[in-house]
């Protein structure tokens, strides 16, 4: 078996060498023997080189995983790369030769796309949708996602007059797969809604909101900011979830609150005067905002950031949101198989390990397209 | 309200009546579909995807000695200044579905794709008047990045007359002034005209002037995503290694 792998990743070794794109694509063909659990793997590689496709975030993948092979071709750790890579398309092989290497070597490595990759990869822009008064875009591989943020005034709820009201509505564009045409989006979109509120809003009291209630409140049972988060998913390839929930968190980094002065009337049942200023803003504080890590089960393997191919072969998926101390703030589990629970709490750590990796990036991110705006 | 300025003849973003906003196409935007584009015109930006030709889903509605189009016009949520949550399929949004498919049916050589189905789905980013002709606009280089064979390429602009003066490309509150808005799609090299829309009334004579240059106004789109396509071509040859 180990033979057989070896030669398939010495055809990727040489393809790695080879200038990439107008390398004819006969000659990456593996060894007949090996084509049940390759010919999709194959294909991969084919579809992401074929010298017309313009599609860099395919060709960039492949080559991250041919450099990767290259690197440490012989070792167990590429072997089991490989089969990372075939798990996906069901052929469940990763327990039948190695052993499954330790956690954290499976985050760097199957985090590739944005961890191996380059800053680029995980591309973010601040202020996109200049009528809002927050926005971010956030693409992750193939995956892009637009988050805009709108305040308006509005009145607290009776039960929680200290509180500000947020809402988390996220819409899957048809342009991101034709089955979200007409209604086909709507039921994905909702899951993707519930699963952020429950990540980031906290309980129906909003006790534990990553994002700070009453810094919404302007007087207190009277005046308060309506905070409308609305997500559009573009571009769909995997680990939505994950994608959305960073785009909103640096979509709040980048909001503005227009400051406000409230004249209360001379009798308590008089409706407020509200003067909004166009000029001064308040910037929210996101530090506390979580980031969510999507692990995703598939064959005896979970991995973070799974593309929309292995999440077609996913068994279950944990969804856990992590804030900048390292505490769970949410977690949603999807897929029907069961999880033992002693696997939970070791993907709790991964998890929690990812989180802050991920958090690091964003925020460096946020500093560099700050920095980047405010040189225009 | 004063759309343009009597003495300095500039309109209310500080166009002269002839000019066009910025606009500005990329190509490959949705990396999954089969063709994407990018389209915006000043604030106007819009994303068209292409998936197909493909199996037709819908067995019902083969047609089988050409190509099936089909087409959905959706609105984000943030795309205009006052937030709406608007259901799916409203009336409008049908409206202008219809619309962009029978303009782009009219350039895709459908006869060449019997038994398959080609879907352009529009989504609007942001809405600053004259979504449609950017829709139109942005569908045609999405059509041309999926590689669909067309006889020619579409593309659209409006004009309208306010204050006694034909206007090219106008913005929303240009658009919502309650002046005609006429809306012009043409097929750029063989110059025929596959759309023609208009609201409220115009006398004849203005009619031809305001057409004029809301022709003008896509000819100049036209030599545009041209130009782009042109530099989409040469970025692949380059990848290629030609």
């Amino acid at each position: 078996m180990e033979t057989r792998l070896l030669t398939c990743l010495q055809a990727l070794v040489s393809l790695s060498l080879s200038p990439l794109p107008g390398r004819p694509l006969t000659r990456l063909c593996c060894p007949a023997p090996t084509k049940c659990s390759f010919s999709s793997h194959r294909r991969r590689i084919h579809s992401s080189l074929s010298p017309l496709d313009p599609r860099c975030s395919a060709v960039c993948r492949s080559d991250v995983f041919a450099a990767a092979s290259c690197s440490t071709a012989a070792s167990k750790r590429t072997l089991w790369f490989g089969f990372l890579f075939a798990t996906g398309w069901g052929g469940d092989l990763a327990h039948t030769a190695c052993s499954s290497p330790p956690s954290r070597l499976r985050i760097s490595l199957s985090h590739r796309r944005t961890l191996v990759g380059s800053a680029t990869v995980i591309g973010e822009e601040n202020g996109v949708i200049p009528q809002a008064n927050g926005s971010a875009r956030v693409r992750l591989g193939a995956t892009d996602v637009i988050v805009s943020i709108k305040a308006e005034l509005g009145k607290p709820h009776p039960l929680q007059p200290d509180k500000g009201k947020v809402a988390i509505f996220i819409d899957c564009s048809p342009t991101a797969a034709p089955m979200f045409e007409g209604r086909g989006g709507e039921e994905l979109s909702t899951e993707l809604s519930f699963a952020l509120q429950r990540c980031l809003l906290g309980g129906r009291s909003g006790a534990g909101a990553g994002i700070d209630l009453s810094s919404l409140v302007i007087v207190e049972g009277k005046v308060c900011w309506d905070l409308y988060i609305d997500g559009l998913v573009v571009s769909s390839d995997g680990n939505l979830l994950d994608a959305l929930a960073a785009a909103i968190k640096v979509a709040l980094s980048n909001t503005g609150i227009p400051k406000v002065t409230v004249n209360l009337g001379a009798s308590p049942n008089d409706q407020p005067d509200v003067d909004v200023s166009d000029e001064e803003f308040l910037q929210f504080d996101t530090s506390g905002v979580p980031v969510v890590v999507t692990l995703t089960k598939v064959g005896r393997h979970y991995i973070v950031d799974a593309t929309s191919e292995e999440e077609s072969q996913m068994s279950s998926a944990v969804s856990i949101s992590v804030n900048q101390h390292g505490h769970i703030c949410g977690l949603t589990k999807r897929g029907g198989a069961g999880l033992d629970p002693s696997v939970i709490l070791d993907m709790i750590s991964v998890a929690k390990h990812v989180g802050e990796q991920l958090m690091s990036i964003l925020d460096s991110e946020i500093a560099a397209a700050e920095a980047s705006a405010e040189d225009q | 309200m004063e759309y343009v300025d009597s003495l300095t003849g500039f309109r209310l973003d500080g166009r002269r009546p002839t000019d066009m906003r910025q606009i500005r196409g990329e190509i490959g935007v949705v990396p999954k579909a089969d063709g994407s584009a990018l389209f915006e015109m000043g604030n106007t930006k819009v994303i068209a995807a292409i998936y197909g030709p493909r199996e037709v889903q819908n067995k019902s509605q083969q047609v089988n000695n050409q190509a099936l189009v089909r087409c959905e016009y959706s609105m984000a949520n943030f795309s205009t200044g006052d937030r709406a949550r608007r259901p799916k399929g409203d009336r409008r949004s049908t409206e202008i579905s219809l619309v962009i498919r029978q303009t782009m049916e009219a350039c895709i050589l459908t006869h060449l794709m019997p038994r398959s189905q080609i879907d352009i789905f529009v989504q609007v980013l942001q809405a600053d008047g004259g979504t449609r002709s950017a829709c139109i606009n942005a569908a045609t280089l999405a059509l041309a990045d999926a590689g669909i064979p067309m006889c020619d390429i579409v593309t659209s602009c409006s004009a309208g007359y306010l204050s006694s003066t034909p206007l090219l490309d106008l913005n929303y509150i240009e658009d919502s002034a309650g002046g005609p808005d006429v809306t012009v799609g043409i097929l750029a090299k063989m110059d025929k005209v596959t759309l023609l829309q208009m609201d409220a009334k115009l006398p004849l004579d203005i009619f031809e002037n305001v057409m004029q240059l809301a022709i003008e106004g896509c000819k100049a789109i036209a030599q545009y995503i041209r130009g782009v396509l042109l530099e989409n071509t040469k970025q692949l040859e380059y990848r290629k290694g030609v």
